[in-house]
This record gives structure tokens, C-alpha cells and sequence, in this order.
């Protein structure tokens, strides 16, 4: 197996003094390919902070983080924006669907920005469209969708163009329970075809669909060996 | 009597929801506090500047004071409508404190009021920074103005305050910030309370009126055009023609909103950030329709200056009489013409006889329009080769020339094609022949010198004109207008030999100074429209900006390069200009264009030479317009994105 990401004593601080805040305190995480891991703890345990580093949206106050073998304190900021539109692909809890661009465009936006000519642009986001079974809705506007619409568009960004990392962050926040489940079973497929994948979740149920549950408390790993078949009921 | 009472608490609120949205109520204090300043500080500089004695004063004081009232006009409306763009994003961002003053009982009106106090209370800050900063630039810009203008009044020049002057300012000031609330209060006012408490701002009407409205008034100023062509000479002409122009103004202004929203339909095929540039415009009228309406009016005004000049000048070039072009000397014997062509390099010497002999032989030329009364028309006939015609400025009429038709040099002169030549050639009786002819568009050859009418040797040895033995004059064309030096070179070959008779044209003085002045003043007013423009299209992206910062996190997220928000800023900031312009041009230049045209049709009815000449375009002004101004305003705002928006929240979950 590869190991697509590398986290290694990982520490994140925010301000100084008497309001210093550690968000991350030395997690050490591994994620191969084909693997889904669940991330959860209570709220503020640092679990989005952890994404954010993983994925080059912030940087670690102290450690290594590698993806693909690239070491991220190595990259500037364009490197590390590269990186993002290659290597990463990220669903955010708060969707952050442009508002200004069609179901389509948005989904094409990474590769476009990648430098991918707009007319193949739009067929690869076509196929992810229909991967979330979005297709005939690609045309359409964000405001014209509803909340589950608009998660999977997003669920389908992070998908276009084959990018070995997906991190999703709450990514069924805003559905109801089947069309929850229907997002899970599309990242599972995802993981089972080679993607490695880091899943935020508050929900026991939808961890059941990771291959390992990692327990964040206080901005430390706690666990990170469970089985999701061991974890029922424990954060319900 | 309720809502007297309650304008207190109301003002506080309003005061400290002006603190908490600072970004906007710092540009809405700088779009009162430039017009103000500038009002300032123009009326100032007019006063203090203003001294009967100056020549200066005397030849330019009308236009002047009536470009200076033009521009504050166009500053004010550019500042109203971008202040209200600031006023109406302010409110939508306080959608939620207005809708919790309603759920607590405050009616409609109160809320109006709520957003108006706003305005006024920044605009009031506005004024009070402008006056002194608009005194300040008066001071330091008086000096080096009276220089120019050549007033004596040294670097002490004393400030002429007039505080009426100030007051009228400091009102136009405070009007504006208030007429700039006035729609985003109706709004508030009308706000359903539930919206407003989900901060949701139901999306507002597509402004077909206003569409139609704009349309009709640009159809009906171009009509306006058309007619005052038919109606030259009457004295309802200038009148028709103002209201030719403001018609066209107006209403193309008034389309700006409908040209945003057609930009942003077009915008499919673009690359993602031209595409997010132009949708984001699209998506946002209030404030990117405000700011093309403001670059058009403001740049409407050196446009249509511009364009009124090169009218002028080209009926200057296709109508005033002259007797010799810069470019031409006259000589009566083959010594001086040697001379006069070996002191100009490159010029070319053609020799030709007029058919007019001493003892009553001449040979003049006539029809409908060339007798025309008080016209001047030198009726003379020119005989030479070929290149007395190049000679003469009129090489494209070659071809006819050798055919046997006469070249008249003039405009109009001949409507029907031909000429009547009447021919006195004693002792043999008078008689007229119809000739064809032809036209050559430039200034009638005036006075007894040059004629104004041309024909080959040929065709006069054929036609038996008379006057083929009188000595040749010699009509000598230099490469280009003769320079201050080689004038001077022909008089000292005057002065040397008296008998050589050396005729060419001195410049006109009072001309050359008004078209000096006339540079000046347009030069002045593309700055300061310039500016306008400038400020309005950065104010308009810093609100993009603004409203714009969850969606550039996104991208950055999504892995856009860090210099993608400057380029977003320049890429909105080079459009709203663009649009902007294109309108200022077509503003400055439809009323003429579609005068040229319908002239055009009414010419070959007239017998005399009136009417418009072709359209002059004035293509410096068009590229600065269309395309330097633009480039300008891609520049700034490209600065205002120098900061990218953060990638996270400050605090991880």
C-alpha cells in the first residue's frame, strides 16, 4: 500500500500569551491508498484544523505533513495552491459553492484554474456531475438548489479530476439521512477504486463506512485504531 | 409627533452601524468628500483667478466657467451614484439589525429613516473633510494657474474665499449623500420583516423601464440629429442640436444597467476568470451599473468636447475659404520658382497659365452654386499638366482631369456635374459651354491668386479656350507645411530680389492659439474626467471586493494562484471602464455620426455649400477613452487585491 498522506507531530497554535489556543497538539496520522478514515471527536477537538493542514489551506506550527510524498513546509504559496488544485480535492462543510457560476462551472473551477482547456474542463465535470447523479442539473445556478443539491455539486468538485486525496469536512451537514447515506456510498466507491480519503463526521453511523475511526480530544490523537464496527454508541 | 421622538434612538443606531460597516462608510465619506473638494476648490481658483485685465480671462472665462459647472455637475452625479451603491450594500448588510428594529415594532418609515440618517451623518463628515482639503488644493494650485494663464500675482497670490461659495458646496454635498439613500431607504422601508431577519433581500425587479426609457431617449436625440441637419441655418438649429446631444447622454446612461446584464449573459465562453469577473458584475448591478453610468457621464464631456472640435476642424479644412495652403508657394517667373524649389526639399514646382489675357480675353467659371452671392468662389480657370492638379491638393481627381472634365476646389460647387465656362475673347463674341466637372472637398481657392478651378491643357487646347500664351505662373507644393524657418528662408528671398513676387500663407495667430487653448482645455478635462473615472470603477471593485470575500476564499481553497484576486479586481475594474467608455464614445460621437450620414443625403439638394462635412473622428481621445483609461483603471484595482482573502477561519473546529 502507498501512503497517499503523511502526518507526522503535528502542532497547531493560534495567537499568544494568555489567549494562545492549541488546536493540534503532536497527531501523527497515516492514510494509504484506498483507505477511509473517519476523524471524530467533540466540538473544538481540532478536527477541521486537521484537515486545513492536510489539505495546505493553513500551516502547521510544528511537524511535517507530506502528500504524495510532497512536504508541504516545502511549498510556497503557489506550490501549495498547485498542490490543492492537483492532489486534493475538498469538501467543506459549508459547501462554498460561487454563486456566480453554474452547477457545471463549479465543478470544472479546479481544473480550469489548473490550466485544463474550459471544453474538457466541462466534459470531466459532466462525469462527476453524473457520478452524484447531478447531471441534468449541471446548467443550473447554486440558489436554484436545494441543500442536498448543493452538497453533492460540491461532493462532485472535490471528485473531478482524479485527485489521490479527498478531504470532506461534515460533507452531510445539510441532508437528511438517505441522501446522507447515498454521499457515503459514493466516497466509499471512490476509496474502494484507490482514492485515499479523510471524513470528518459527528455521526457514528456514517464512520461505519470508514476502514478506521480516528478520535481527536483537545487537538490529540486519543485513538486512532478503532474499527467503526467497535464504535457504535460510543459518541451517540 | 411618534416619529419626532424616535429620531434619537434611530440616530444612535444608525451611528453605530456606520461604525461597525467602517469600509463602507469611509467610501461613502470619500465619494462626498472628492466632490466637495473639488468644488472647492475650482470655485476658489475661478475667483481668485478672476482679473479683468488678463487676455487670457477675456478669450477663454465663458468656456471655462461653463466646462467648470459641467464637470462638478457630472462629479456629483458620479458621486451620488456611487454613494449609493455604498448605501445600498451597507443595508443589505444590516438586513438583520433592521430586521430586528422591526420585529421590535419600528414601522417602515423608521427604518427609511434609519438608513438615511446614515448617509447624511457621513456625508456631513464628507463635507467637512472636503472643504479644507478643497482650500488646500486651491492654495497650492494657484500659483503655478496664474503662471499659466499669465497672471502676475507671484507665489504669494492671495486666496480669494468667498464663503457663499463654501456653503453651496458644502449643501451640494449634503443633498448628495441624501438623494444617495434615498432608494436603498425605500427598500429598507418596504422590507417584509421575516426577510430581513433571514438577511435575505428579495432580488429586485430587472429595470425594463428603465431600458425602454433609455432606448427611446438615444432614438429620439439620434432623430434629433437628423433633424437639425434639415433645419440648418434656422435659428431652432442650436437648440435641436443641445437636445440632440442630452438626449443621447441621457439615455445611454440610462442603459448601463441593461448593458451589464447583456455583458454578463455573453460571458459562457470566457476563461473561468474572466467568467467570474463578468457574472459577478452581472449579479451585482447596483453597484457595477452605477459605476459605468459614472464613467459614461464623466467621460461623456471630453468626448463630445472632443468630438465637436474635430467637427469644427474638418468644416474648417472642407470650407474656409483660403488663398493658399500651408503646404503651397506662389511665383511668377521660372528664376524665383528655382529658387523657392531649391530652398524647400522635396518640393515640386508646376507651371500653369490662367485663361485671362490683359485687353479683356478671360475665361471665367459659373453655375448655381459658384455664383452664389457673398461665397467669394475665385472663379478663375487654371490651365497646366498633370501636375499643377497635384499642385493644387487634388491628385485623387487625376483621372478625370485627363479626361477632359474641369476640377473644381471647393465644396458643393458643383451638385449637377458640370460648369459653365463663359469666355470673352475679343474681338471673337462671348459665348458659354457646359463642361463636366468635378469635385475636389477642400477650402475654396479664394481671391485673385490661385483660381479656383483647374483643366488640362489638352482639353483647353480642344475647347479653344484663349489665354494658352500669357507667361506661367509657377504653384509650388512642399512635402509637408512650410516650417517658421523656411517662411523665414522666403522672406529673406524676397527681401534679397523685391521683383521674384513670392505669395505663400502665414498661420494665423489667433487660430493657432485657439486650438492651443482648446488642447489645453481638452487636455484638462480628460485628466479630471479621467479621475472620476478612475475613482468610481476602484470604488466599485473595492465593494466587490467586499461583498466578494467568502467566494475568493473558495477559490483559494480550490487552489486558484494567489495573484487570482488581482486579477479578478483588474479584470472587473477593466470592464466597468470599457463599457464606461464605449458608451462615452458613442455618446460623443452618434449625434455627429448620424448628422455626417443624414447630411450626406441632404447635400445634393442644396445649391449652396452648407452642412457637415464627413465624420471626424478624433481617434487620440477614442484610444485614451476606450482603451488608456481602461488599461488605468485595470492597474489600480489590480492593488486592491494585492492582499489575497484568508484560506480558513481564524479559529479550527
Amino acid at each position: 500500500m502507498t501512503a497517499v498522506l503523511e502526518i507526522e507531530q503535528v502542532a497547531r497554535t493560534y495567537g499568544s500569551g494568555h489567549t494562545q489556543v492549541t488546536a493540534l497538539d503532536g497527531v501523527s496520522l497515516t492514510v494509504q491508498a484506498g483507505e477511509l478514515v473517519a476523524v471524530m471527536g467533540p466540538s473544538g477537538a481540532g478536527k477541521s484544523t486537521l484537515l486545513h493542514v492536510a489539505g495546505g489551506l493553513d500551516r502547521p506550527t510544528s511537524g511535517t505533513i507530506r502528500v504524495t510524498e510532497t512536504d508541504l513546509g516545502r511549498l510556497g504559496r503557489a506550490g501549495l495552491a498547485a498542490l490543492r488544485r492537483r492532489r486534493v480535492g475538498y469538501v467543506f462543510q459549508e459547501l462554498n459553492l460561487i454563486a456566480a457560476l453554474t452547477a457545471a462551472e463549479n465543478v470544472a473551477l479546479p481544473r480550469e484554474l489548473d490550466g485544463v482547456r474550459a471544453r474538457t474542463a466541462r466534459t470531466e465535470a459532466l462525469a462527476a456531475l453524473e457520478l452524484v447523479g447531478m447531471a441534468e442539473l449541471a446548467g443550473t445556478f447554486p440558489d436554484q438548489l436545494s441543500g442536498g443539491e448543493q452538497q453533492r455539486v460540491a461532493i462532485a468538485r472535490a471528485l473531478v479530476g482524479q485527485r489521490p486525496l479527498l478531504l470532506a469536512d461534515e460533507p452531510t451537514g445539510a441532508l437528511d439521512t438517505l441522501a446522507g447515506e447515498a454521499i457515503l456510498g459514493l466516497l466509499r466507491a471512490r476509496c474502494d477504486a484507490g482514492v485515499a480519503a479523510v471524513l470528518v463526521t459527528h455521526e457514528p453511523r456514517y464512520a461505519g463506512y470508514a476502514d478506521r475511526i480516528v478520535f481527536l480530544t483537545d487537538g490529540r490523537v486519543v485513538d486512532q485504531t478503532a474499527h467503526p464496527t467497535t464504535v457504535a454508541g460510543r459518541w451517540s | 409627533m411618534a416619529a419626532i421622538t424616535s429620531i434619537g434612538p434611530l440616530a444612535r443606531i444608525a451611528g453605530r452601524d456606520a461604525l461597525l460597516h467602517r469600509r463602507h462608510s469611509l467610501l461613502l465619506m470619500v465619494m462626498i468628500a472628492l466632490p466637495v473638494a473639488g468644488l472647492v476648490a475650482g470655485t476658489t481658483l475661478l475667483d481668485s483667478l478672476w482679473q479683468p485685465g488678463s487676455v487670457w480671462i477675456q478669450l477663454w472665462s465663458s468656456l471655462v466657467v461653463v466646462v467648470f459647472w459641467t464637470l462638478s455637475a457630472v462629479t456629483l452625479v458620479a458621486a451620488v451614484l456611487m454613494a449609493s451603491a455604498a448605501v445600498t450594500i451597507a443595508a443589505r448588510r444590516q438586513l438583520h439589525a433592521l430586521g430586528l428594529l422591526a420585529a421590535a415594532g419600528a414601522g417602515g418609515r423608521q427604518l427609511g429613516t434609519v438608513v438615511i440618517l446614515q448617509a447624511a451623518a457621513l456625508g456631513l463628515v464628507g463635507v467637512l473633510t472636503g472643504i479644507p482639503a478643497g482650500l488646500l488644493l486651491a492654495r497650492a494650485l494657484l500659483p503655478r494657474l496664474a503662471r499659466a494663464v499669465g497672471l502676475p500675482l507671484g507665489e504669494a497670490a492671495p486666496l480669494l474665499v468667498v464663503p457663499g461659495r463654501l456653503l453651496l458646496a458644502a449643501g451640494l454635498g449634503l443633498l448628495a449623500a441624501v438623494v444617495a439613500a434615498l432608494v436603498p431607504a425605500v427598500r429598507a422601508a418596504r422590507l417584509p420583516v421575516t426577510a430581513a431577519l433571514a438577511a435575505h433581500q428579495p432580488p429586485t425587479r430587472q429595470p425594463r423601464r428603465l431600458t425602454v426609457v433609455g432606448t427611446v431617449l438615444v432614438l429620439v436625440g439620434l432623430g434629433l440629429g437628423v433633424l437639425q441637419v434639415w433645419l440648418m441655418g434656422s435659428r431652432w438649429q442650436p437648440w435641436i442640436a443641445v437636445a440632440s446631444v442630452a438626449a443621447v447622454l441621457v439615455g445611454f446612461t440610462a442603459l448601463s444597467r441593461a448593458l451589464v446584464d447583456l455583458v454578463g449573459r455573453s460571458a459562457r465562453r470566457l476563461p473561468a476568470t474572466g467568467r467570474l469577473a463578468v457574472r459577478d458584475l452581472a449579479r451585482h448591478p447596483t453597484r457595477s451599473a452605477a459605476a459605468v453610468a459614472a464613467v459614461t457621464a464623466g467621460l461623456a464631456v471630453p468626448m463630445l468636447l472632443g468630438a465637436m472640435t474635430a467637427q469644427s476642424a474638418a468644416s474648417m479644412r472642407d470650407y474656409a475659404p483660403r488663398q493658399l495652403r500651408t503646404d503651397q508657394v506662389l511665383v511668377y517667373s521660372p528664376a524665383a520658382a528655382a529658387a523657392v524649389t531649391q530652398s524647400l526639399p522635396g518640393a515640386r514646382q508646376a507651371p500653369f497659365t490662367t485663361a485671362t489675357e490683359a485687353g479683356g480675353t478671360e475665361v471665367t467659371v459659373h453655375g448655381p452654386a459658384i455664383d452664389q452671392p457673398d461665397f467669394g468662389v475665385s472663379r478663375g480657370l487654371a490651365i497646366g499638366e498633370q501636375e499643377v492638379l497635384v499642385a493644387m491638393g487634388g491628385e485623387q481627381a487625376a483621372a478625370a482631369f485627363a479626361d477632359g472634365a474641369v476640377v473644381a476646389f471647393g465644396t458643393n460647387l458643383v451638385p449637377d456635374g458640370q460648369v459653365t465656362l463663359a469666355i470673352t475673347d475679343i474681338p471673337r463674341p462671348a459665348r458659354r459651354i457646359t463642361v463636366p466637372a468635378v469635385e475636389v472637398t477642400t477650402g475654396s481657392y479664394t481671391g485673385q491668386e490661385l483660381p479656383s478651378f483647374a483643366i488640362s491643357r489638352q482639353t483647353a487646347q480642344r475647347l479653344g479656350l484663349p489665354g494658352l500664351t500669357t507667361p506661367p505662373r509657377y504653384l509650388i507644393r512642399a512635402s509637408r507645411p512650410l516650417s517658421d524657418a523656411q517662411r523665414d528662408q522666403l522672406r529673406a528671398l524676397q527681401n534679397q530680389s523685391p521683383a521674384m513676387l513670392i505669395s505663400w500663407a502665414e498661420p494665423d495667430p489667433d487660430l493657432q492659439s485657439f486650438a492651443q487653448g482648446m488642447r489645453s482645455i481638452l487636455l484638462a478635462l480628460v485628466a479630471v474626467t479621467g479621475i472620476i473615472a478612475l475613482g468610481s470603477v476602484t470604488a466599485a471593485c473595492a465593494l466587490a471586493l467586499s461583498e466578494a470575500r467568502h467566494d475568493l476564499t473558495t477559490l483559494g481553497q480550490l487552489g486558484a494562484a494567489p495573484a487570482m484576486t488581482r486579477r479578478l479586481m483588474a479584470g472587473q475594474a477593466w470592464l466597468l471602464a470599457t463599457l464606461g467608455g464605449l458608451l462615452a464614445v458613442a455618446i460623443g460621437l452618434g449625434p455627429f455620426a448620424v448628422q455626417a450620414i443624414a447630411s450626406w443625403q441632404v447635400r445634393p439638394r442644396l445649391a449652396i455649400p452648407i452642412g457637415p462635412s464627413a465624420l471626424a473622428v478624433p481617434w487620440t481621445l477614442v484610444a485614451v477613452v476606450a482603451v488608456g483609461i481602461p488599461a488605468l483603471a485595470a492597474a489600480a484595482a489590480s492593488l486592491l487585491g494585492h492582499s489575497p482573502a484568508p484560506l480558513t477561519p481564524r479559529r479550527g473546529g
